[in-house]
């Protein structure tokens, strides 16, 4: 060892540090770097919007709008039964628990500041579900550019500040990328787990079924769909997918002799009712104002998704599918963009799409970016089309 | 485990789990009640009960009448040409005292029958006692629902009075106007009258 020199063996020719660490370390600071510009940003249109309005508030404060005061009202006291003063017949039943359960199991962390609490818990998850979508973009035959600019999308996608304020989006984002990843892989057991946590994160989550479904049916194909016995461990997650929503359900027959709570203070609380999905995008397009926007919105993301057929990615277009349809069948949609959110893979395959048009990709980004921060400034301000 | 035996178990397992569901929602279905609605039809018996009504009386169900705190749930604000039921299913609790001779009562009311629907089935009961059932359409919609509300249930006082209305749509959804609430009944008001044979008007 020439320790004379002064210099330390190999410094010249050792690599510098990015190369050093590694193309997933690498990869990971790229979206925690993504991750935190966005929120930062966001903050940044949040606080001059606050400002604009005379009302400068703390940036933890701006993250709390909306439905925030229905998670921490279940993370603080549980479930109850009061209405809200302005909105009868809506309750805090009308939330599916885990975002609410995680909240409350890391609170004492934070001095049992629930809202920090609830901001470090979604902060966290979009994180580890962003990771999970660039693997699942690598899984799938994306290139780590491609796989990269999924995860950039996700993070400006307008009302994307969802993902870091106390509401249970980021949490579905990770089950969601978690399962879909996990059953591609044929890691079944970790793919039932995530399906389950799912459908006790959002009602929606039963909806994995449909993916896990038609990925078995492509897998095994219908001859041995209809033999289950011989290859049991594909069908685990999706036995599993429903038995969230069932737990829920079982609590609230336990607290309120209503199984079906959920559904009910949704119905009298939000008027939202179901209907075949022809008769309510009929209703949906008459109606004006957000339902109306959300409902156009809802064409776009389904013409997204059918680039994913052409890439015969049919689960996944199934399953985004399954969404759309779902939203045609209620009476209103309240919200524009925060639904689509979670459809991770039509954001990769549109990223995919674009890899090698940058100028299409930059005009896209920088659109999507604009209209994000449009909708940060309307819910900074409490206006219904920020959330 | 021995893997001649893991396939199976796992079927068996996987069939069990997916049994007890069947078996959970049929136990959930049974065993669950709207606990709105049960919560806002207490909470319009106990109003009833604090100002009790003797037949004759009409009560009216317009907005700024007192009576409208009647209503029970499925029904929307009142407003001045009476109260909509929101629902298929609402209710109104009476506030009668209780007596020993039946009850006649008439609701005055409009049913919004929607050109795609061939009539609308409305039924009233107390108690889940069928009262009375009618048939509406186009060209007898505003025709009022008479029925008697017999001694055994007038004796108990304050019934809660059940309507069922199906099917029911909005004017958006039936192209009749911009109204994107789902409408059965307009409510204005109704007639109460002591004694009364059990015969409705159908």
């Amino acid at each position: 060892m020439n320790v004379s020199s002064g210099l330390r063996p190999n410094a010249l020719t050792r690599p510098r540090w990015p190369e050093r660490i590694g193309e997933p370390a690498r990869d990971f600071a790229a979206i925690l770097a993504m991750l935190l510009v966005s929120r930062a940003l966001l903050l940044a249109v949040g606080y001059a919007a606050a400002v604009h309005a005379g009302t400068p508030t703390e940036p933890l404060a701006l993250l709390c709008r909306f439905d925030c005061g229905w998670y921490l009202g279940i993370a603080e006291h549980g479930y109850s039964v009061a209405e809200a003063s302005n909105q009868p017949g809506a309750t805090s039943f009308g939330f599916f628990p885990l975002f609410p359960l995680l909240v409350r199991s890391v609170s004492p962390l934070f001095a049992g500041n629930l809202l920090l609490a609830a901001v470090i818990a979604a902060n966290g998850c979009v994180l580890a579900a962003l990771i999970y979508v660039y693997r699942y973009a690598l899984l799938i035959g994306a290139s780590r550019f491609a796989a990269l600019s999924g995860v950039a999308l996700l993070c400006i996608f307008p009302q994307s500040i969802v993902f870091s304020a106390p509401y249970s989006e980021s949490l579905f984002l990770l089950l969601l990328a978690a399962a879909v990843f996990h059953f591609l892989r044929e890691q079944f057991l970790l793919a039932a787990l995530a399906a389950a946590l799912l459908s006790a994160t959002r009602p929606t989550g039963v909806l994995f079924i449909v993916f896990a479904l038609v990925c078995s049916l492509r897998s095994l194909g219908l001859r041995n769909m209809l033999l289950p016995w011989r290859q049991p461990d594909r069908f685990v997650p999706l036995v599993f997918a429903p038995l969230g929503m069932f737990l829920f359900w079982g609590y609230c027959l336990f607290a309120v002799d209503d199984a079906f709570a959920h559904a009910h203070t949704e119905l009298h609380g939000w008027g939202y009712y179901f209907m075949a999905p022809w008769s309510g995008l009929r209703v949906l397009l008459k109606l004006p104002g957000i339902p109306l926007i959300a409902t156009l919105c809802s064409f776009a993301v389904l013409a997204c998704a059918l680039l994913l057929i052409q890439r015969r990615r049919y689960a996944e277009f199934a399953l985004c599918l399954a969404f759309v349809l779902l939203m045609w069948s209620t009476s209103t949609i309240g919200s524009i963009f925060r639904y689509w959110l979670v459809l991770f893979p039509i954001w990769v395959e549109v990223a995919r799409r674009l890899e090698a048009r940058p100028f299409v990709f930059a005009t896209v980004f920088s659109a999507l970016a604009i209209v994000n921060g449009c909708m940060m400034w309307a819910w900074t301000l409490g206006d219904a089309s920020g959330i | 485990m021995n893997s001649a035996w893991r396939n199976p178990v796992l079927f068996a397992a996987l069939v069990l789990l997916g049994g007890m569901y069947v078996l959970a929602f049929v136990f959930f279905r049974a065993e669950s009640h709207d606990f709105i609605a049960m919560r806002q039809n207490h909470a319009a018996l106990e109003r009833a009960a604090r100002r009790t009504i003797e037949a004759p009386a009409t009560l009216k169900l317009v907005a700024g009448s007192a009576d409208a705190m009647l209503l029970g749930n499925g029904w929307y604000e009142a407003s001045p040409h009476g109260t909509w039921s929101s629902m298929r299913d609402s209710w109104i609790a009476l506030g009668l005292r209780p007596a020993d001779t039946g009850v006649a009562v008439t609701l005055n009311a409009i049913a919004f029958v929607a050109r795609h629907h061939k009539r609308v089935v409305i039924s009233a009961d107390v108690d889940g006692n069928l009262l009375g059932k009618w048939l509406r359409d186009q060209g007898n919609s505003a025709e009022a629902l008479a029925f008697c509300i017999p001694p055994q249930l007038a004796r108990k006082g304050n019934p809660l009075l059940h309507l069922q209305v199906e099917p029911i749509a909005s004017p958006l959804q039936a192209n009749a106007g911009p109204d994107s609430r789902r409408l059965g009944l307009l409510l204005s008001s109704i007639d109460l009258h002591a004694g009364c044979e059990r015969k409705s008007q159908q």
